[in-house]
């Protein structure tokens, strides 16, 4: 154990917490944003900080500094146990964690080339080709970033782990917008919207992207959508690509499946979860064909985690295996509520935050079907893919999503493109409809660094493995237009 | 640190630069939030932090940088990395320079309460108790938060300029849930002392006991008396889509080309005004520029968008005051709106509706056709069915799918009580009326 994180437990357990653990911090990021081939910001950050989490008189308290010096140890451990015992004021049965072996482990970084490295203006210039070369008639903007993150956590606690744990994580994406005359606006995005694809890989992982050789594929796209027919409105077969399946798998599978929320304490913010412990072991939450994992070992994922920030050891968990809801991401204090072991699922968003129950890497497993199969089996259909708008029920029950662009499905073949395309559904149903999942061939484990929970606000980096997949009677075309 | 010592510490970085234009910005606050949820206490948290970020100008180069170290030693580096990251970039034609000094108006503003700055965690905790208490009275389950936060914001160039604030925020939210209803509270303001635990226990908890039993209407379009935190959810996401220069760029701003036109209700007036101490003020933005009274509509007529000084010069404009932390891909955003008051009250808006629906919040809201500002959302803790001017019982939450323009110019009533309603971004606030409109457009019934 270091000295400082030694002297934060000490001093915990002087003042009478019955635990106490600590989250030692230093992180680098750097945010490269380019418009229509030119620079607009590049961002250099630096963190560093710890936070102090105790149970004193059967509460918890937490606090944290991003002044890392020994007198502010001995401050931010008295102001957390002083929030302890100001918890305890209100408390009805005191906390109680899930016995864990204590570990002593380093982790290294799953980078082969450090993005740091790599010079701004090589990273500035890819993307100002990339977008230089979307500035085609009718696009009105198009952008690209790229963001990069390394850090290295210390993790002790007075139950004798010391974890050090390095992580470097690196992403990119590009996106053109085209406006028509009479104001639609469309987007396309290459590999995926928002802020790209993410790994925790180095810069090997945004060059295997091949930005440039898709941004101009990707720029024809959104001008072939002003001209593309509304998406039509009714009930239809649908084959949802694998990006749109992420978040899919991420709205109606991920969140609710986190177990404080379950347990109502999200409710003031996020809300609740219709997977109430009842459900767990009996409850049909998708066709025979629908498993769904928690796997945050599977290498260069955003949500893989070697431990998380109870120092718990990650391992794979079936969420829903063979269509029934079987298991949830948990921490160590609501585990044993409903006779799990916890599995490594409490992440904080820095150093200054206190850990909550998060997604880490939640996959649908593949099926076997290509994608040409996937698309024969609908007589009458639509097919959508690229996150473009998502909202969900705060039971994670009633969704609506829209996708960046789709095609008609008719006679088992790919028709016209249609513009705005959207589906709504109830999670279950829609889940309980699937029949077609593609094989590993397609399969693609997305990064998304972006999944917001908790109050004050932690944003989370998660990732989700899918391949497209295919569900019957859907309603589609929400909007009329 | 007061405001000689942090702006002394910047000014002294300042000195340290070797860059043309040097800009320094700094955040500190000390937070805390008692959490709470199902009658309990589970998380009870303060975080201490401060967030330096310097841009760095060399030419028609731009290089920024942020740490969290505030020492002296601290600064000085990171005024050298911004230095040397903006000789490494090419250059972008587009960046203006920073901005020089305008005379900031901070007499009127004072937003920073004492007692806020100096509550403790068991004052949070008794707070909490009585929302608590509340709902268990009633056989129902509390949920919330109870935050208080003091901050700084400081902003210091080599331009001249040299701006300070100070601020407070205390926010106490309940949700209060039963088995097959809940309901809504949030009070917020700078000074602690306004917060009031039993009124907002007593709100929630009435919410959740009226609406039990929620029988299923819909879906179709209705009248609606939205409530204003179900206002303040549309006009985040409006913020987002529709009321910056940014928006304009990416052509998802429906008020381009329409200044001066009738576009919305005659009763409807929106406008930001970061000076109002109505709301939760800071007098200028990241950038150290005065915060402007910005209209987006008047009376109904379509007005103006936000601007920070990047997107002023692109749109050959002035800045409004409206930049956020540089740099950032949001563009200029306004951080306190306002919705003009009307003359009446939700009561009477209630009284006055044949058969429609009353909304207590949206959730999830998230644009669909931005140009429209067409969102989707659900309803949330407490949606009843009005029938012959009375809320006469909960109806099932409904999602929703409705232009804002739309609902705009179908406002026929607007309330004379605003509430404030303090940002998720930690500075600001929106102060917010509740509004009766027609033909609000409901497109599904949750399970």
């Amino acid at each position: 154990m270091d000295k400082f994180t030694e002297r934060v437990i000490a001093g915990a357990k002087r003042l009478g917490a019955s635990y106490c653990d600590c989250r030692l911090i230093d992180m680098e990021r750097e945010d490269v944003s380019v418009v229509g081939g030119a620079p607009r910001a590049v961002v250099h950050a630096h963190q560093r900080g710890f936070g102090v989490r105790v149970i004193a008189s059967g509460a918890w308290g937490f606090s944290s500094s991003s002044v890392v010096a020994d007198a502010e140890a001995d401050h931010i451990v008295e102001e957390a146990v002083a929030i302890a015992h100001a918890s305890a004021l209100a408390k009805k049965k005191d906390v109680v964690l899930a016995t864990v072996v204590p570990s002593q482990d380093m982790i290294p970084n799953q980078a082969d080339v450090d993005p740091f490295t790599i010079p701004d203006s090589e990273k500035i210039g890819l993307l100002a080709e990339a977008t230089r070369s979307m500035m085609l008639p009718g696009v009105v903007l198009a952008r690209g970033q790229m963001q990069f993150l390394k850090e290295r956590k210390i993790f002790a606690s007075s139950e004798g782990s010391y974890i050090v744990q390095d992580r470097v994580e690196s992403g990119a994406g590009v996106s053109a917008m085209a406006a028509s005359d009479k104001g639609d606006v469309q987007i396309r995005s290459y590999p995926m919207s928002f802020s790209g694809d993410n790994a925790q890989s180095g810069w090997e992982f945004v060059e295997a992207m091949k930005l440039l050789e898709h941004a101009e594929p990707t720029a024809k796209e959104a001008l072939a959508l002003l001209a593309a027919k509304p998406c039509p409105s009714g009930v239809k077969d649908l084959v949802v690509g694998g990006q749109q399946l992420a978040l899919q798998v991420h709205e109606s599978c991920g969140h609710p499946s986190e177990l404080d929320r379950v347990m109502g304490m999200e409710a003031s913010f996020a809300g609740t979860s219709f997977l109430t412990p009842d459900k767990k072991g009996s409850f049909r939450y998708g066709s025979d064909i629908v498993n769904l994992t928690a796997d945050p070992t599977i290498p260069h994922a955003l949500g893989g985690l070697a431990y998380d920030d109870e120092g718990v050891k990650g391992r794979k968990v079936y969420l829903v295996r063979g269509g029934i809801f079987e298991h949830y991401l948990n921490s160590r204090a609501s585990a044993p509520v409903v006779g799990e072991e916890p599995m490594g699922a409490m992440r904080a968003d820095g150093f200054a935050r206190c850990p909550i129950v998060r997604m880490v890497s939640i996959n649908l497993e593949s099926g076997d079907l290509t994608f040409e199969q996937l698309i024969a089996g609908v007589e009458d259909g639509l097919y959508v893919d690229g996150i473009k708008s998502w909202s969900i029920d705060d039971r994670r029950l009633n969704f609506q999503f829209g996708s960046e662009i789709g095609w008609e499905i008719r006679g088992g073949k790919l028709q016209d493109m249609v513009r705005n395309p959207t589906y709504t559904g109830v999670t279950y149903e829609f889940w309980r409809s699937c029949d077609g999942i593609g094989g590993p061939e397609l399969y693609h484990v997305w990064g998304v660094d972006n999944c917001g929970k908790g109050e004050p606000m932690q944003v989370a980096h998660v990732s989700h493995g899918t391949s497209p997949a295919r569900f019957r009677h859907v309603q589609v075309g929400v909007l009329h237009e | 640190m007061s405001k000689e010592q942090l702006h002394g510490l910047m000014r002294d970085a300042l000195r340290a630069s070797d860059a043309d234009q040097t800009e320094i910005v700094t955040m500190t606050s000390n937070s805390a939030l008692t959490w709470y949820a199902e009658n309990i206490i589970h998380q009870n948290v303060a975080e201490h932090t401060a967030q330096v970020q310097v841009r760095a100008v060399v030419g028609k180069k731009v290089g920024s940088a942020s740490t969290t170290d505030c020492s002296p030693e601290g600064l000085a580096l990171i005024v050298r990395q911004a230095s040397q990251a903006a000789r490494l970039m090419p250059d972008d034609p587009g960046f203006p320079g920073l901005p020089s000094p305008q005379p900031i108006t901070a007499g009127r503003v004072d937003g920073w309460v004492a007692a806020t700055a100096a509550s403790q965690p068991g004052e949070r905790v008794l707070a909490v108790k009585k929302v608590i208490e509340r709902a268990e009275h009633e056989g129902l389950r509390a949920a919330g938060t109870y935050q208080v936060q003091n901050s700084e914001l400081a902003v210091v160039s080599s331009m001249g300029v040299a701006a300070y604030q100070q601020y407070t925020v205390a926010a106490l939210k309940a949700v209060v849930m039963g088995d097959d209803s809940s309901g809504y509270s949030l009070m917020s303001s700078a000074d602690v002392a306004n917060i009031d635990p039993e009124a907002t226990g007593e709100r929630a908890v009435r919410t959740a006991v009226e609406t039990r039993h929620p029988a299923e209407v819909g879906p179709g379009a209705f009248e609606v008396v939205l409530s204003p935190f179900a206002v303040e959810e549309l006009m985040g996401m409006l913020a987002y889509l529709a009321l910056s220069a940014r928006s304009v760029e990416q052509h998802t701003c429906f008020l381009e080309g329409h200044e001066g036109e009738q576009i919305a209700s005659p009763i409807v007036s929106l406008y930001d005004d970061g000076l109002d101490p109505a709301g939760m003020p800071v007098p200028f933005d990241f950038e150290g520029m005065p915060k402007r009274h910005v209209d987006f509509l008047t009376e109904g007529k379509g007005g103006n968008v936000v601007y920070d000084s990047y997107y002023a010069a692109k749109m050959d404009r002035a800045t409004t005051g409206h930049s956020l932390q540089q740099p950032n891909d949001i563009g200029p955003y306004p951080l306190n709106i306002f919705m003009g008051a009307g003359d009446s009250s939700e009561t009477d808006m209630v009284s006055h509706v044949e058969r429609g629906i009353y909304v207590t919040r949206f959730w999830y809201g998230n644009p669909v056709e931005p140009r429209g500002a067409v969102v989707t959302g659900t309803t949330r803790d407490g949606t009843y069915l009005i029938e012959n001017g009375h809320k006469t019982h909960g109806i099932r939450n409904l999602r929703f799918t409705q232009g804002l323009v739309d609902m705009f110019a179908h406002t026929i009533e607007i309330s004379r009580n605003r509430a404030v309603l303090a940002s998720s971004f930690g500075i600001g606030a929106m102060v917010l009326p509740s509004i009766r409109a027609e033909g609000f457009q409901f497109t599904g019934v949750t399970r």
